[in-house]
């Protein structure tokens, strides 16, 4: 390897090792990580098990909520929700059938919903609105028409 | 041997140039995403 | 005296070999299905592309998912993926004079496994029975003759990389102490990592088979998911491999110059073998049941993927300018210029090459843990792949073509003929740049990827999207008509061409170089690292998966 190319590859790899030591410490000390929850369920029995027995907005207080919510083709249970401006919101999600995904465009809200497994994810809505709620999963004939809002006000 | 390697000093200044676009590239389109990113936490 | 009798040896191989006749009408015949395949595969895109808009709807009966599903296999694993063994094989006539008989067979029943296999999966999804997209991911469950077909396309792949495996320990044989020509070097790396590729999915597919029979009741999720990403991802870097083999090897003699030192290609071919695998992790960024830790050290992983394409990068520079400096190019770029840009077997792949750039600097964000947030399932994924596989890799393939089929077929590359090359060269790449470069732009924006019509009943943030729909549809259009010039290109050199004898353009090492070092041939060895690597990568995370698997899911279809 000649001298020339010895630095490139010493600048180069050095580049990747710094996007790393960037998204290892928003990972690590921010507790930034993507979502990543571990808890199983019984993906046939979803609508027996808590918390899903009962979807909807559980308020925490201190304008923190957490939304209990089941996919399934091709719907969000409980659709068309309300939360006051500022309200920090833990999405907790499991799907009653195929593989889903949650995506609210516009924010880094995205996360695989798969049969069987819950998933957690948190977001804080700043700005007054009505955010599209929509599936990036196939999941479907009508994959298109699987979507809702959330309504910030 | 010595001549050889002369020659292909004195060529190499844009493969070096070349090599810098690319890691500008690289950090460019990482940083813009990034800054998405971040924009939206 | 080593070194004498082996550049004489090379010197052989470079200029009197061909590809001999036999294994020519193989070659030829794994072009045939794949341009026929690519035909149908690109107005398929097209259909998509005019679909998604809103400019066009698909007729009763037929809906975009199939279509979506149609062109992603047939682009993915039937285009390329008989492109590439065309090509592999003819590499391997060429340095070998000729494969040998056995090998021929087993090529040929390949071929016909292959044939019957996308029969049968295609069969299925025209049928409306297996509108599972390209990662089919369960529980969606397609009919089980689409499982069968794929089982065989598998089967097709396998015949062909025991043919390769046996043909090269035969050359070793008989030339003990001789490292094997470089494009035959190439090939053994595509055939191994394809066959260790294949594993997961094969796995996977044999989980599926007795649970859509109704055999067993239910299947884990989260397992068959890893399982085709193993595969699913490493299957483009395949491609890729390919494509480089043509870069490193290819483009130089046709720059008129001299390849890149012969170690450090080894090098890049087995690093780009042992290391491929684990990177499909990278789709699974944002799933739930793998811990952050496990997705950390898949971040690693799959960024370590970048480091021999790095080196591949100042590799085709440095050839490049050489090449360019000795035809009298000065300054800074001068040597960029004199480059053969009005010859389609360098203008094709140099374009290739190029758009690697953004496309390589965008895998590098997709796999930067949470930023893939940003971007997973939505059209910037979609741009991603069409700039790597689409112009990377595809237009490698194109440019390959131009010497290749008249080589194989006796005919001649006119010079007619390679205007009409560098023009479809033009379109294909505007083409792409306007379609990749808008699903780019609409992917950071929230446009999600595999969805038929994303208005949402009209929500503003949908509506803010149509006008990137309406770019994509323009670029969609442009490569259609792409296709359909290549297309009659490659028929053309086949059949109608003058003919005549066309050049192999293989490069020769530069003057000086050192031995080739045998090590490098130590495909045992390098089959245990990369189990090693993969051990390493996928054993905490799928026992995770087994040990604490929630009860599985029965089979569901939903279109």
């Amino acid at each position: 390897m000649s001298k020339l190319e010895e630095i490139w590859m010493t600048v180069s790899v050095g580049i990747l090792v710094i996007f790393m030591v960037i998204v290892g410490y928003q990972t690590y000390a921010l507790g930034m990580g993507p979502p990543s929850h571990k808890e199983t369920i019984d993906p046939q029995k979803v609508e027996q098990t808590a918390p899903f027995d009962n979807p909807g907005l559980i308020d925490l207080g201190d304008n923190k909520y957490e939304l209990v919510m089941t996919l399934e083709a091709f719907a969000f249970n409980p659709g068309n929700v309300e939360v006051p401006v500022g309200a920090e919101v833990e999405f907790t999600m499991t799907s009653k059938d195929v593989s889903h995904g949650v995506q609210i465009p516009g924010t880094n809200l995205n996360a695989m919903v798969l049969p069987g497994h819950i998933q957690k994810i948190t977001q804080t809505f700043d700005e007054p609105g009505e955010y599209l709620v929509l599936c990036n999963e196939y999941c479907g004939a009508g994959h298109q028409a699987m979507f809702t809002t959330i309504t910030v006000k | 041997m010595y001549s050889n390697t002369k020659k292909s000093k004195h060529s190499m200044s844009g493969t070096i140039a070349s090599v810098t676009i690319v890691a500008l590239i690289i950090i460019l389109m990482w940083a813009g995403v990034f800054a998405i990113y971040m924009a939206r936490v | 005296m080593e070194q004498a009798k082996n550049v004489g040896f090379k010197e052989n191989v470079l200029s009197k070999l061909g590809v001999n006749p036999q294994d020519a009408k193989i070659s030829l015949t794994y072009f045939t299905i794949s341009f026929a395949t690519l035909l149908i595969g690109g107005l398929l895109g097209l259909i998509q592309g005019l679909e998604r808009a809103g400019l066009y709807s698909l007729p009763g009966g037929f809906n975009y998912y199939q279509v979506l599903t149609a062109h992603g296999l047939l682009l993915l694993v039937v285009f390329t993926a008989t492109f590439t063994i065309g090509y592999q094989l003819a590499n391997l006539s060429h340095s070998f004079n000729g494969l040998l008989l056995k090998v021929r067979k087993m090529i040929w029943m390949g071929i016909a496994f292959k044939v019957v296999g996308v029969v049968l999966t295609v069969t299925m999804i025209v049928l409306g029975e297996a509108s599972v997209l390209y990662t089919f991911y369960p529980p969606l469950a397609a009919h089980p003759v689409f499982y069968i077909g794929l089982v065989l396309i598998v089967l097709g792949i396998w015949s062909v990389d025991f043919g390769v495996f046996i043909n090269y320990r035969h050359w070793r044989r008989e030339n003990p102490g001789q490292p094997t020509p470089i494009l035959a070097f190439f090939a053994m790396g595509v055939f191994v990592l394809w066959f260790f590729a294949s594993l997961g999915v094969t796995i996977e597919v044999f989980m599926i088979i007795p649970w859509v029979l109704g055999w067993v009741e239910t299947i884990n999720v989260m397992v068959t998911r890893t399982l085709f990403w193993w595969f699913g991802h490493t299957l483009v870097n395949i491609w890729y491999l390919v494509a480089i083999s043509a870069w490193y090897i290819i483009v130089p003699k046709i720059a008129g110059g001299k390849h890149f030192n012969e170690k450090l290609i080894r090098l890049v071919v087995i690093l780009l073998v042992v290391l491929n695998i684990p990177g499909g992790f990278h789709h699974q960024i944002i799933d739930p049941a793998i811990s952050t830790s496990i997705k950390f050290l898949h971040v690693f992983m799959s960024l370590s993927i970048a480091v021999p394409s790095l080196m591949t990068a100042f590799a085709m520079f440095y050839v490049l300018e050489k090449a360019g400096r000795k035809k009298g190019g000065k300054g800074l770029f001068g040597w960029f210029k004199k480059l053969p840009w009005g010859d389609v077997r360098f203008l094709a792949p140099m374009i290739a090459m190029i758009a690697f750039i953004p496309g390589g600097a965008g895998g590098i964000v997709n796999t930067s843990n949470q930023m893939n947030q940003v971007i997973h399932n939505t059209m910037w994924v979609v741009g991603h792949f069409h700039v790597t596989v689409g112009v990377s890799v595809v237009l490698t393939f194109f440019g390959i073509c131009y010497w290749l089929i008249p080589h194989l077929s006796k005919r001649q590359l006119t010079p007619k003929m390679n205007k009409i090359g560098v023009i479809q060269t033009w379109i294909w790449t505007i083409g792409m740049t306007i379609m990749a470069g808008s699903m780019h732009l609409a992917g950071l924006v929230g446009d999600p990827r595999r969805t038929s019509d994303t208005t949402y009943a009209g929500h503003d943030t949908a509506l803010s999207w149509l006008p990137y729909e309406y770019v994509f549809a323009t670029g969609a259009t442009l490569l259609l008509i792409g296709v359909i010039i290549q297309v009659f290109a490659v028929f053309n050199m086949m059949f109608f061409a003058p003919k005549g004898k066309t050049e192999y353009p293989v490069a020769e090492p530069e003057d000086n170089q050192p031995k080739v070092p045998m090590w490098t041939e130590r495909w045992g060895l390098w089959a245990i690292v990369l189990l090693a690597v993969v051990a390493m990568a996928y054993v905490i995370p799928i026992v995770d998966m087994i040990v604490n698997a929630p009860p599985g899911s029965p089979p569901i279809k939903t279109w």
